[in-house]
């Protein structure tokens, strides 16, 4: 069964090679990349489904650098893998072939830099999620960088996307230094010494009670490395500027997988390599400080963007809050109680599959939007409605998916973080301050979950609805087949995870009760009820808390849409066709159009303001202090110690030797002076020293 | 829960959202007449409007489906909400105050319902091109943001003294412990937050029609904008009809058609306050509106407090 | 395998001469057939002598008027496992470096037309690999000393080959320092001689503690001098003077090598060197990785910026080696490791470097930009040696940086936690800067001096670059085989 994971590496690899070998065909290597892709993302969804359906598949001590360096390739699939893997073939199947035809708007750059990095990037986020040795983790996740950024700088030349680029790759690899450092220390620890995950568990199990600042050091470091790629604030600095620059279908790929890695990572740290304790609660507390935190910021800067693919990078690190929002919730109630506990997690990384359907879509959307029109600036486009409606219609569904609009997906896991973050203000063994705590959090992210619908239906508004501007044609033509049915797949997983969430939900509850230690996770008829197809919520406070029911609810809403177009069509009245009204004046729609930056000023004005020369629009800065690196004269002197030290020591010797060449005369009286005086010397020493 | 139970409240709570609502507003109309020393029109006039409306022609200014779309999801969402409100229905098998589709949605649909109407509206007005519904859209929407807290943190407030997020939960708690402190502050920020919900002066900045021309309806005509004012109406019952079940579920007989009778004396009670306080108000700008509600919304933490606090 | 050792030293040094008066087309061709073939007996060498230890001796007692008949006093030669791994690095990287300046030394080249005949050149070239094989390959520090001696006379005159007046200070700078560096080996060995009566490898394990840490102290001032470390450092950036295949030879992968090689030589062969030797050897390391890691900011030169680069990565080789000395077989094992996977990855990036001024004539950071655009296979041959020597995975340098990294937290305690910590931020500090400079020179819009440019040079300037980027790739795998052999020999 391993095989089919060998597989899909070899496929992603192998077709990385041959894609590079074809890229000057533009078509041939476009869809032999779709075929490699699909190909592996086949053998995953079926590996994924086995370790579903049966159990966790494990393949130790593949390539063993025993005992050079304790570390050996280790394999291990469970569900929480089985989860990403996934998320990883669907969304990478969609990009592939939404690729196809996308690639044509960069007419200037080669293939060469494009899908081979792309198939290689796939190929080390599926070891990343599948390693449970360190040192490999570290190394796929660092070719998982490296991939990465080679796509954001795709356009050469273009200052912005080498800034981002190169911000994006120091960053990061920052991060991952301090993985590097934490894995170390850890290994030092271990009596074997290994890198693996098991060890490590047993290391920190023992230093929680010897040494117990250690191991919030060991975890603080952990923390930094993946909330870095998590990009939460302020670690997440450079998705703002990365995610915008890379081609379209690349930024959906580094929204919908490569930031869930940092999330795989928090989940697999703090499930299965850190024993539940005290600690796990402390850092549970900080996980959700840092995503409410990036829940606030983030969303508020969304607000104030007009660059659509920046507006949804900010929408990113804003719903990567709420992931972090849930997860650290479970942390902290874990020992305190489960069943709550289970149901946050479970609404963590809930919202983050979901996140992965919705935000691809959207930055796909986006992508379509700068086909037609070649432009991210929302102010300078308007009602492509008419000549996108399949691309309006996705990107509606996804844009009330991540604002939370019931029925859809982002309702299901927004649910479970608003009522469990809630009612955790009525949990009995914690403190007051945690209960208050993680309610204002729970009511910031209701607070936010608005916020990201007015960001999301500013974004509507201003691209698809409103007169026509910003293209030339007035036909209708939508974009190529290859890039609309990506988006119809991604909306249509929307709607399905929203309209029947207890799949899903299933499945995470699977990878969340696997991951952690047994017996720790409640069973899933106790937390979500039996009542099929809905879910009732059972806080472990003894009554059923919260329901959500979306079949009947939709079956509801159908019965009342039909009365009311009933009565609605009972008047009988004719529909006509008229100009726009302009209050009784001639306006162009050119002049009179309602631009992007024209939504919700006053509130964005509440929270711009200047602070020590720099300025925060939406609480977000707009420049950041550039490093200056100088060094003081002193030191510069100092380290050429040539200057100091070699030259003086060199001019020395030579007028040593200078000076003594001086008592060269030339004559040779002096000589046969020196030679006397010589011999008297000596045989003064010879007679007098005894032993002559 | 049976079926027929449900299928029956479920009739009567549409019944009084969809089919009453007009005959409250036409008292609010009428006792706006009567402040202005007018006659004002008869009680059912709002049905005479309607009526009329459905019968007139639709103008259409933009090929967009989303113009006949959006205006009925508004009035169904609105209309879905009304199911998860109890209105003085009281199950005596289960002794709970269940709303009809209370096993299927809690209060956290509740709140995103009328996120969907915002939505409908913002929609509708995008959808017909105008650039004055765009300003309407964009300022629905900040009506929404700043104004759904407050009602986030009251229903909130309720269901952490309840201990659980459904609606009949919270009557149920409420009616059993008698008046509380917490509680009395959620009903008072959510009352301040009615006039918006509901759309009145001062607080009526998206449709201003003195401004903007109607806002998100100027391009509205016939079926779609009678579907648009229906919503409004019931819009009106249903967040009265929330305030007085949740926040003041006293008395309670027992006899189901007592209750809905005392239901239905507080909402209208409530409904003609509203129409007071919209009537000898001006309008608000939106900044100031946002300013006010803003801070409401921190100042109504304190009611969360308490409830942590067991008070 | 004794004739074929012989060969292996003969072969290059005889060559040397016959290379020094050719003219015309042979000049070039002649060399290159010469370095294929030394290449080729080394790798039968290799493979020949693996894994075990080997030494074989001429019957030719050649120093017996020292008054012993000493048995490690003669002329032979040693195969084992460290050895076979330098003899790699050498042999191969010499044969792309004199395949590299068939085309680089000619007056093609923009940036300093040489003069044909060049015979010279390839006659110093040759006799230094010829005296580099020696060395590595010599079983006593007397041989080693000889063929010490000779690497340093080969540099002096490829430093100072272009005869212009910084080169010639240049060289002659080299030549003082490293100089100075031997005066100690040779007291070093005058010591051994007195006090071990032995100048084999292993001899300071019978002196008395005292004396064996004074002597390690004098072989390790000897290797300072040669590697460029503190406080030798000074001479290798102003030897990039030199010509850049004899830069990215000489001083990247070969004899700069030597002095760590000497080192490791001295740890793998006796076990009871004290505890301080290891903390001198490993706090001087770290000391040195920083200091250049400073240095690299001010740079404006992109060979002087490799020279500080160099100085730093051969650090990590003696950090790794002072951390075997301290107890940890990981350490070593990287430490050693970092010799491969370091000489490949700085001989691509100096030889790309060099591509690049053959092309446009310049090397400062400055003046180029855009070079992604113009000269493609070049700038993916600088950034594949990037990444690879600032340790990203899976490229070489991480492997060997890991191993030192995981060795130096292993020790523990104070000292090693951190040394470790400061080589993580050197590493760190060293990628940032590197990714800054490749992106400024690499990617942009295309600066004058570039525009000017010819296309990509010829193959074979291009063909060792190909080869030496699957080599970045590969050099783990080449060295794991000696240094699996070499943990488990000393510390298993």
């Amino acid at each position: 069964m391993i095989n089919f994971l060998y597989a899909a590496f070899m496929l992603l690899v192998v077709g990385a090679i041959i894609v590079a070998a074809i890229s000057r065909h533009k078509e041939a290597c476009g869809w032999s990349a779709l075929g490699f892709v699909s190909a592996a993302a086949a053998c995953l969804l079926y590996l994924a489904a086995y370790v579903f359906l049966v159990g966790k598949i494990r393949a130790e001590g593949l390539l063993s650098l025993h005992p050079v360096i304790g570390t050996s390739l280790s394999i291990e699939i469970d569900p929480l893998s089985a989860l990403f893997l996934i998320i990883i073939s669907i969304i990478s199947f969609c990009v592939t072939l939404y690729s196809i035809t996308y690639i044509r708007h960069y007419e200037k750059e080669s293939l060469l830099r494009y899908y081979p990095w792309l198939l290689l990037f796939f190929a080390s986020i599926v070891g990343v999620v599948c390693m449970t040795d360190m040192i490999f983790f570290i190394i796929f996740w660092e070719i998982m960088t490296l991939t990465s950024w080679a796509l954001v700088v795709y356009e050469r030349e273009n200052k912005e996307s080498l800034k981002a680029g190169l911000i994006y790759f120091i960053v990061t690899h920052l991060a991952t230094g301090c993985l590097i450092l934490a894995a170390v220390i850890l290994y030092s620890y271990t009596p074997g010494p290994s890198f693996r995950f098991e060890d490590f568990r047993a290391v920190l199990k023992t230093q929680q009670i010897m040494n117990p600042a250690l191991v919030h050091g060991i975890l603080a470091l952990f923390f930094i490395g993946f909330v870095t790629k998590a990009s939460t604030l302020p670690f997440g600095f450079w998705l703002p500027l990365a995610h915008p620059v890379a081609p379209s279908s690349f930024s959906a790929v580094l929204s919908g997988v490569m930031i869930k890695a940092g999330i795989y990572g928090i989940v697999r740290l703090f499930c299965t390599i850190l024993p539940i304790s005290g600690s796990s609660q402390t850092w549970g507390v900080i996980i959700a400080l840092f995503g409410t935190f990036s829940i606030f910021i983030g969303t508020m800067s969304a607000l104030t963007q007009d660059d659509s693919k920046r507006l949804m990078a900010f929408h990113s690190i804003g719903q990567v809050g709420y992931m972090f929002l849930g997860i650290g919730a479970g942390f902290y109630f874990l020992p305190v109680n489960s069943a709550l506990a289970a149901i946050a997690l479970v609404g963590g990384l809930f919202h983050m599959i979901n996140h992965s359907w919705f935000k691809s879509c959207l930055f796909l959307n986006a992508g379509s939007v700068i086909y037609k029109t070649g432009t991210r600036d929302l102010n300078q486009i308007g009602g492509l409605f008419r000549l996108m409606p399949w691309t309006g219609i996705t990107a509606l569904i996804a844009s009330l998916s991540i604002s939370g609009i019931p029925p859809f997906n982002g309702f299901a896991s927004k649910l479970l973080i608003f009522e469990s973050s809630i009612i955790a203000g009525k949990q009995v063994g914690a403190t007051i301050l945690a209960r208050g705590l993680f309610v204002i959090l729970g009511l910031a992210a209701i607070f936010i979950s608005a916020v990201t619908l007015a960001s999301f239906l500013k974004f509507i508004n201003s691209a698809f609805l409103g007169k026509l501007r910003g293209v030339e044609e007035t036909s209708r033509s939508d974009v190529p087949r290859s890039m609309q049915i990506p988006q119809g797949i991604l909306a249509l997983l929307c709607v399905l995870f929203g309209v029947v969430p207890l799949l899903p939900i299933t499945m995470v509850h699977k990878a969340i009760s696997g991951a952690l230690p047994v017996g720790l996770c409640p069973a899933f008829a106790s937390l979500f009820g039996n009542v099929w197809p809905g879910i009732s919520l059972n806080f472990g406070m003894g009554r059923v808390s919260g329901v959500w029911d979306p079949l009947w609810m939709i079956m509801a809403f159908l019965i009342l849409v039909g009365v009311v177009s009933f009565v609605a069509r009972a008047g009988g009245a004719k529909v006509r066709e008229v100009e726009t009204w302009y209050g009784g004046l001639q306006h162009l729609p050119a002049d009179t159009a309602y631009r992007g930056h024209s939504f919700y000023r006053p509130f964005k004005q509440i929270f711009t303001f200047h602070f020590k020369g720099i300025e925060f629009r939406g609480l977000y800065p707009t420049t950041f202090p550039r490093p200056r690196i100088s060094m003081p004269q002193g030191v510069r002197t100092f380290l050429s110690l040539d200057q100091w030290f070699y030259y003086p020591l060199g001019h020395l010797f030579m007028r040593l030797t200078r000076g003594l060449a001086r008592s060269h005369t030339g004559h040779p009286q002096m000589y046969l002076l020196w030679i006397a005086v010589g011999v008297i010397l000596v045989i003064t020493i010879l007679l007098y020293f005894p032993g002559g | 829960m049976s079926v027929g139970w449900i299928i029956g409240v479920s009739i009567l709570n549409l019944f009084f959202a969809l089919v009453l609502s007009p005959l409250l507003e036409g008292s609010a109309r009428k006792l706006r007449a009567m402040v202005h020393s007018r006659i004002g029109p008869p009680i059912i006039q709002p049905y005479y409007d309607l009526a009329k409306l459905l019968g007139k022609e639709d103008l259409r200014s933009s090929p967009n489906p989303l113009i006949r779309i959006a205006p009925l999801s508004c009035l169904v969402s609105v209309g879905i909400a009304a199911l998860l409100v109890p209105m003085g229905t009281f199950t005596v098998s289960t002794g709970t105050f269940e709303p009809p589709l209370g096993t299927y949605g809690d209060t956290i649909l509740f709140i995103y319902c009328f996120a969907l109407t915002a939505v409908g509206t913002i929609l509708t007005g995008a959808a017909s091109e105008n650039p004055f519904a765009f300003v309407g859209a964009s300022r629905e929407m900040m009506m929404h943001l700043t104004v759904e807290p407050v009602l986030a943190i009251a229903l909130i407030t309720a269901a952490i003294n309840a201990g659980s997020f459904r609606m009949g939960d919270m009557v149920f708690w409420y009616h059993a412990h008698g008046p509380a402190p917490s509680m009395i502050l959620a009903a008072l920020f959510l009352f301040l937050a009615l006039q918006a919900q509901v759309g009145k002066l001062p607080f009526d900045i998206p449709e201003a029609e003195q401004e903007i021309m109607g806002g998100t309806f100027i391009e509205q005509s016939g079926p779609t904008y009678a579907l648009l004012r229906w919503s409004m109406m019931a819009k009106q019952i249903v967040f009265c009809s929330v305030f007085c079940q949740v926040f003041i579920p006293w008395p309670m007989m027992g006899h189901i058609a007592l209750d809905v009778l005392i239901h239905l004396g507080k909402v209208f009670v409530l409904v003609l306050i509203l129409a007071i306080i919209d009537v000898v108000n001006p309008r608000l700008r939106i900044d100031q509106s946002i300013r006010y509600y803003l801070c409401l919304g921190f100042v109504s933490l304190s009611a969360i407090v308490l409830a942590l606090a067991g008070l | 395998m004794l004739t074929l050792l012989l060969a292996l030293v003969l072969v290059p040094s005889a060559g040397a001469f016959v290379c020094y008066s050719l003219k015309g087309r042979k000049s070039d061709l002649v060399p290159a057939i010469l370095a294929g073939l030394t290449f080729i007996l080394g790798m039968v060498a290799t493979i020949r002598g693996y894994p075990q230890r080997r030494e074989l001796f001429l019957g030719v007692p050649w120093i017996q008027w020292m008054g012993t008949e000493l048995e490690t006093s003669h002329f032979g030669f040693l195969i084992d496992p460290l050895s076979s791994l330098m003899l790699i690095v050498i042999t191969s990287v010499g044969l792309f470096v004199v395949v590299y300046s068939t085309e680089y030394v000619s007056p093609r080249n923009r940036d300093h037309a040489f003069e044909k005949p060049v015979g010279n050149y390839y006659f110093w070239m040759l006799l230094f690999i010829g005296s580099m094989i020696g060395l590595v390959i010599s079983p006593n520090f007397l041989q080693l000393f000889f063929f010490w001696e000779m690497t340093t006379i080969c540099s002096w005159a490829l430093i100072s080959y272009t005869r212009e007046e910084k080169a010639l200070f240049g060289g002659f700078k080299a030549l003082i320092m490293t100089h100075l560096g031997s005066l100690f080996f040779l007291a070093a060995l005058a010591l051994l001689f007195v006090r071990a009566h032995s100048f084999s490898f292993s001899a300071l394990d019978s002196l008395d503690p005292g004396m064996r840490l004074t002597v390690f102290i004098l072989l390790l001032v000897a290797a300072w001098s040669k590697a460029a470390q503190i406080p030798f450092f000074t001479w290798l950036p102003d030897a990039m003077e030199a010509p850049t295949p004899v830069s990215a030879y000489l001083h990247a992968a070969a004899m700069v090598k030597a002095g760590v090689y000497l080192i490791a030589r001295v740890a793998v062969s006796n076990t009871l060197l004290p505890y301080e030797a290891g903390l001198v050897l490993g706090v001087m390391a770290v000391a040195t990785m920083i200091l250049a890691v400073i240095q690299y900011f001010i740079q404006d030169d992109l060979k002087r910026l490799l020279a500080f680069s160099t100085i730093g990565h051969l650090g990590y080789v003696l950090f790794g080696v002072a951390l075997g000395i301290l107890g940890s077989a990981t350490g070593f094992g990287g430490g050693v490791l970092h010799i491969i996977n370091h000489g490949y990855a700085k001989g691509l990036l100096f030889l790309s470097v060099g591509a690049m001024a053959y092309a446009t004539g310049s090397k400062s950071i400055r003046e180029l930009s855009g070079l992604g655009r113009k000269m493609p296979l070049a700038s993916a041959a600088f950034v594949v040696g990037l990444f690879a020597v600032t340790g990203v995975p899976p490229l070489s340098c991480f492997w060997s940086k890991i191993m030192i990294f995981a060795g130096a937290f292993e020790l523990g305690g104070g000292t090693g936690f951190a040394l470790g910590i400061l080589a993580i931020l050197e590493s760190l500090a060293a990628f940032a800067w590197y990714l800054f400079v490749g992106h400024k020179i690499i990617f942009g819009e295309v600066s004058p001096k570039v525009a000017l440019a010819m296309a990509d040079p010829p193959m074979a300037i291009d063909g060792t670059l190909i080869v030496l980027m699957v080599l970045c790739l590969a050099a783990p795998l080449i060295g794991y085989p000696f240094i699996q052999y070499l943990s488990v020999g000393c510390f298993g």
